[in-house]
């Protein structure tokens, strides 16, 4: 997993070594200060030298100090810029990904998850890749590094080092994993008790229908201690680790010391170096505790790395642009034919539709209907390419649908559908979608015809209106704009989800006269639940259901 | 900085808890500063061999203590200040709320609406930290700094003045240095990110539009290059960060230098013991502990300023809804269930023009009524004017005989059930969002309910029937079947006066047949208000009245 997080990104590698380099050379600096303050004490102290005479030494301490920091900065600049890099090109990647892997993967629930992984879950990667990563090389590296030097002075030392090492990452391994269970399904359940907040904020409103909004008062109070409790009793857990670590490096450097003062009376070793070696003791310890704080940054972001890959490695459901294909020419408009078809979402355990067969001829109309969930919308599906027959095939012109240039087919269809999506930007902007800066004229055209002007030039700012910063547009409202928007794009072919569904029978009406007339000359299908847009079609077909 | 005042009452009520983990805190610095301090002394006086290790045994002692106490210091401070910071949590939320309540349904109706619940939701996630991130950290600095001052001044005032000074140095400038520097990158990360946020909302919801009308790759162009302007705005963000911490690990080393320098004169001078230099030296960078995290805490305020304005802002903001009238002063009750509506005008505020104008309407007790027009014709407005959920500024709404205003909310919705167009489910169980209609209700009268309102075979179908979860915003069902689990809900209810938005979108027509004969006994006695634009439905009510911009037409 940590492997693809490079894969692809050669300069993020070298990045990666850059800083794991960089924090080494740190580390050896760390000892060279060590040394160098531990001689310098030991002439002051014991050796009586002059002040004078320490000032060399002195001064190139201090420049070990400066040369030092800067090295620090170097470290700490390349590891931030290699998250940069990497979450940068994680998330241009995830997005490329997902819009190939096309609206079938993207709806319903599943959407909302997918913003969350690509704004926050790829953000989520910035601690594990800039310190996790790094530290966990380092982590090895810099105790050893220290140990090498300890063995020549002090081996006494060296055995109490070599003795807690493996212990205390022993102990951290033994902590987290029987921790880290209930942690996991506690933090699990805290995740659950947080999104009350939100649930509760966003359903006031029929909290107070009901007379129950007061009574929530009491019962955030109560959740929310109920959330302390059960937090606190996965902190007293999760703070274990650090404490157990802390407590083990501590005691170390205490029993170290008391050692070091033992045998410094017996004079088995001199001040210098027993100076230098309790200087050097913490550093030991100071690697494995870092990566132990990012322990749970680790997780985190192993998890969310997880998340990522899952979307990077699924499979699109529908056509790819990029697959190319054939352009068909046509003067008189397409004709849409099903043969045969049959689909069926991969892991359900029954087909939507089976051997569906059913031609449109050219110019002329089709109106599906039938009951809530019988593939109607499905079928539009198909049409667009956003998924696959099962088996069975599509025929445009009597080509099918698997060899035709899909962008191009995209381009001559213009679509309503149920639950049209409003744009950031201005009522204009959402209207002309499908060439961004055509004019006004052509905007209002379109407007007027999907009986959306009215109610438009009603609005704060007309078609200048910023979506944003209105009221939410009313169902009808929406499903007008989602109209006019498909009028204005001017496609051969028209289809339509519902499209007068939240509408009024004033406005029914209003709009079928108007779609009577603008839709001579082109092929549509539409899918109806009332029976007043099958005065549209020259053929009705039921769908899931007994043909009447 | 008002906004700061008031978070502080937030934290005062656990005043003496903050107090305890504040000390904790230091101890567990100062625990380190001892036991580094212990332990330079311990080997310098063993290192000149004194006669007896009896005169060791002290420094031996201290070392095994503060060694031991950091860990135990460390481990209950993170506790404390860590159920400091739910207890404050806890508070914010409650206030919160209680702030909101009354104004829910100015609140929820803007499209915006997400947004704000959604910056509550982050102001509250940032603002339960003041304590433990914002509030601490200086207070244990200046414990810190004190304390050091006061150790190294035994060894002589200017030992002390330099560790004194540099930790204010360092605590103070480096900190103030790196937030100014941090904080033109930090508004426009921000921004940036809402932006992406935004541009791939977009994307995700809209992906099908994008596709059929040519847009798609505009959008992903469009996230790619903001995602190229915010590496690069992070990129000189990293770069002022990682100055600043080199700097931070300069001052700390400097600052021991300094002391070593110091220390080392005053030796040769023979003003000061030699033994003492390793004990100044280690006591220095033990102190600088208490000084690194300053930088974060820094910024920390910054961001807790601007969601604590924030957060208070919105509390002051939002417009109340219904008032009762000072002079009610007893619980009044309608008198019957018929509805009186004279010369009614409403208007909603920063729109221009009125959304109800002028209406006129007498609804019989026990008459049903059906309210046809388009949409945006002020339909659900009259609908919310009459659940005592919108106020009203002009004319007279009466229930029973009763003027609304003088009735208490929770006596309107008694006598009154709703059916809205976009129901709210919460992220609960079907069972549970049913019964918040009518907590007592049985097994019976449940199923009665989801009978009635033609969801039958939908919950038989479930493997968990009504234990279901029903996802959030009860995404797990379609918008036709939403409304109908909205309709067993009001069934529930049962209350005298029922206002139905369009229930039955979505039933094909045999099951809408089924609807009807069913809800015949339902409303049988009811006052009913049923907005409507299917034309089906009209033969079934006893009258029809049309809404047209706002005003009343038959």
């Amino acid at each position: 997993m940590k492997k693809r997080l490079f894969e692809q990104d050669q300069v993020a590698k070298k990045m990666l070594v850059g800083s794991i380099v960089l924090g080494l050379i740190g580390g050896v600096l760390i000892i060279v200060q060590a040394v160098y303050l531990a001689r310098v004490t030991d002439d002051a102290f014991l050796q009586g030298k002059s002040f004078m005479q320490l000032l060399p030494p002195l001064y190139i301490l201090l420049s070990w100090i400066v040369i030092r920091s800067l090295v620090h900065f170097g470290a700490e600049y390349v590891s931030a810029q290699m998250a940069v890099r990497v979450k940068g090109e994680l998330r241009k990647r995830l997005v490329r990904r997902i819009s190939e892997l096309g609206p079938a993967y993207v709806k319903g629930e599943r959407g909302g998850e997918l913003l969350s992984t690509i704004v926050e879950g790829v953000e989520q990667l910035e601690i594990f890749v800039a310190k996790y990563l790094p530290q966990l090389a380092l982590s090895i590296m810099l105790p050893f590094a220290v140990f090498i030097l300890v063995v020549k002075i002090d081996w006494v030392t060296a055995v109490v080092l070599a003795f807690t090492f493996p212990l205390l990452i022993l102990f951290m391994i033994l902590i987290g994993v029987t921790t880290r269970q209930r942690t996991e399904k506690q933090f699990k359940m805290l995740g659950l008790l947080g999104g009350h907040f939100l649930d509760v904020l966003r359903g006031l409103t029929t909290l107070k229908l009901f007379n129950r909004s007061k009574a929530q008062l009491q019962i955030i109070a109560e959740i929310s201690e109920r959330h302390r409790q059960a937090t606190m009793s996965t902190l007293y857990l999760a703070f274990l680790s650090a404490f157990v670590m802390e407590l083990f490096a501590t005691l170390s450097t205490a029993v170290i010391a008391v050692f070091l003062g033992l045998r410094l009376i017996q004079g088995d070793i001199g001040f210098e170096h027993a100076y230098l070696v309790l200087l050097l003791a913490p550093e030991f310890y100071l690697p494995v505790r870092a990566l132990g704080t990012q322990f749970h940054a680790g997780a985190n972001g192993t998890a969310a790395a997880q998340r990522i890959f899952a979307v990077l490695d699924a499979a699109p459901m529908g056509y790819l642009a990029r697959d190319g294909g054939r352009q068909l020419v046509s003067s008189y408009g397409f004709s849409i034919q099903f043969d045969k078809v049959t689909f069926q979402y991969p892991g359900a355990d029954k087909p939507v539709m089976q051997e569906l067969s059913f031609i449109v001829k050219a110019g002329q109309h089709l109106a599906l209907v039938g009951p809530t969930g019988a593939g109607k919308s499905t079928i539009l599906e198909l049409i667009q390419g956003f998924i696959r027959p099962t088996s069975g095939r599509i025929l445009i012109n009597d080509v099918d649908l698997a060899e035709i240039d899909i962008a191009w087919w995209r381009n001559q269809f213009a679509m309503v559908s149920q639950t049209a999506h409003l744009f950031n930007g201005t009522i204009a902007d959402n209207i002309r979608l499908s060439k961004p800066d055509a004019g006004m004229v052509e905007v209002q055209l379109a407007a007027e015809r999907a009986y959306a002007h009215e109610f438009i030039m009603q609005m704060k700012d007309g078609y200048e209106t910023v979506v944003d910063e209105v009221p939410r547009l009313s169902g009808g409202q929406l499903s007008r704009v989602a109209l006019a928007r498909a009028i204005f794009k001017n496609a051969p072919v028209l289809m339509m989800d519902e499209p007068t569904a939240q509408l009024d029978v004033e406005s029914e009406q209003a709009i079928i006269r108007a779609l009577s007339d603008y839709l001579q000359g082109r092929t549509a299908i539409f899918v109806v639940h009332r029976m007043a847009m099958t005065e549209l079609a020259d053929q009705v077909i039921e769908i899931g259901g007994v043909t009447e | 900085m008002s906004a700061l005042v008031k978070l502080i009452a937030f934290v005062k009520p656990f005043r003496s808890r903050a107090i305890l983990a504040t000390v904790l805190g230091f101890l567990t610095i100062a625990a380190n500063i001892g036991l580094m301090g212990t332990s330079g002394y311990l080997i310098a006086h063993a290192a000149l061999q004194p006669e007896t290790i009896l005169l060791l045994w002290v420094p031996i002692v201290g070392v095994r203590f503060f060694g031991l106490s950091r860990g135990v210091f460390r481990y209950v401070e993170r506790l404390t200040s860590h159920d400091v910071t739910f207890r404050i949590l806890a508070r914010l939320r409650v206030w919160i709320y209680g702030e909101l309540e009354p104004k829910a349904v100015t609140l929820l109706q803007s499209r915006r609406s997400a947004d704000v619940l959604g910056s509550i939701i982050s102001d509250v996630e940032q603002l339960q930290y003041f304590y433990l991130r914002v509030l601490a950290p200086p207070l244990i600095a200046i414990m810190t700094a004190v304390l050091g001052f006061v150790i190294l001044l035994q060894f002589g005032l200017g030992l002390g003045l330099i560790l004194l000074g540099m930790m204010i140095f360092g605590g103070t400038l480096i900190p103030w240095i790196s937030y100014r520097l941090a904080r033109t990158h930090g508004v426009k990360d921000t921004e940036l990110k809402a932006d992406l946020y935004v541009q791939t909302g977009d994307l995700v919801a809209g992906m099908s539009e994008l596709l059929v009308n040519g847009q798609l790759d505009r959008t992903v162009a469009r996230i790619e290059q903001l995602q190229t302007e915010l590496d690069y705005v992070r990129d000189k963000n990293n770069r002022v960060m990682a100055a600043m911490s080199a700097a931070m690990l300069g001052i700390v080393n400097i600052t021991m230098w300094f002391v070593l320098v110091y220390s080392v004169f005053l030796v040769s001078g023979a003003r000061m013991e030699g033994w003492a230099i390793p004990v100044t030296v280690l006591i220095t960078l033990a102190c600088f502990e208490a000084i690194s995290p300053l930088p974060l805490a820094f910024q920390n305020l910054a961001q807790t300023r601007v969601a604590a304005e924030h957060f208070f802002g919105i509390a002051a903001d939002v417009q109340g809804t219904h008032r009762i009238d000072p002079a009610c002063m007893e619980d009044l009750k309608p008198a019957n269930r018929s509805i009186a509506i004279q010369g009614l005008s409403v208007r909603y505020e920063g729109s221009n023009t009125y959304a109800l104008q002028d209406i006129h309407l007498d609804v019989g007790a026990g008459e049903h009524l059906a309210i046809v027009g388009e949409s945006g014709a002020g339909k659900s407005t009259l609908q919310q004017v009459l659940a005592a959920m919108v106020p009203y500024q002009e004319g007279s709404v009466k229930l029973g005989g009763i003027e609304l205003h003088m009735l208490k909310e929770e006596m309107v919705r008694e006598w009154i059930s709703v059916v809205p167009q976009n129901p709210y489910f919460f992220h609960a169980t079907i069972e549970e969002n049913l019964r918040l209609a009518k907590p007592s209700a049985t097994k019976d009268e449940l199923e009665r309910a989801i009978t009635i309102a033609q969801l039958g075979p939908l919950v038989q179908s479930l493997p968990d029937g009504l234990n279901t979860l029903v996802g959030e915003w009860g995404m797990r069902f379609s918008g036709g079947e939403r409304q109908r689990f909205a309709l067993a809900r009001a069934i529930l209810h049962d209350a005298p006066i029922v206002l139905l938005d369009e229930p039955t979108t979505g039933l094909d027509a045999s099951t809408e047949q089924a609807f009807w004969q069913a809800m015949e006994t339902v409303l049988q006695g009811k006052t009913v208000l049923w907005i409507t634009h299917s034309i089906e439905d009209l033969s079934r009510m006893d009258r029809v009245v049309e809404l047209k911009q706002g005003q009343l037409t038959r």
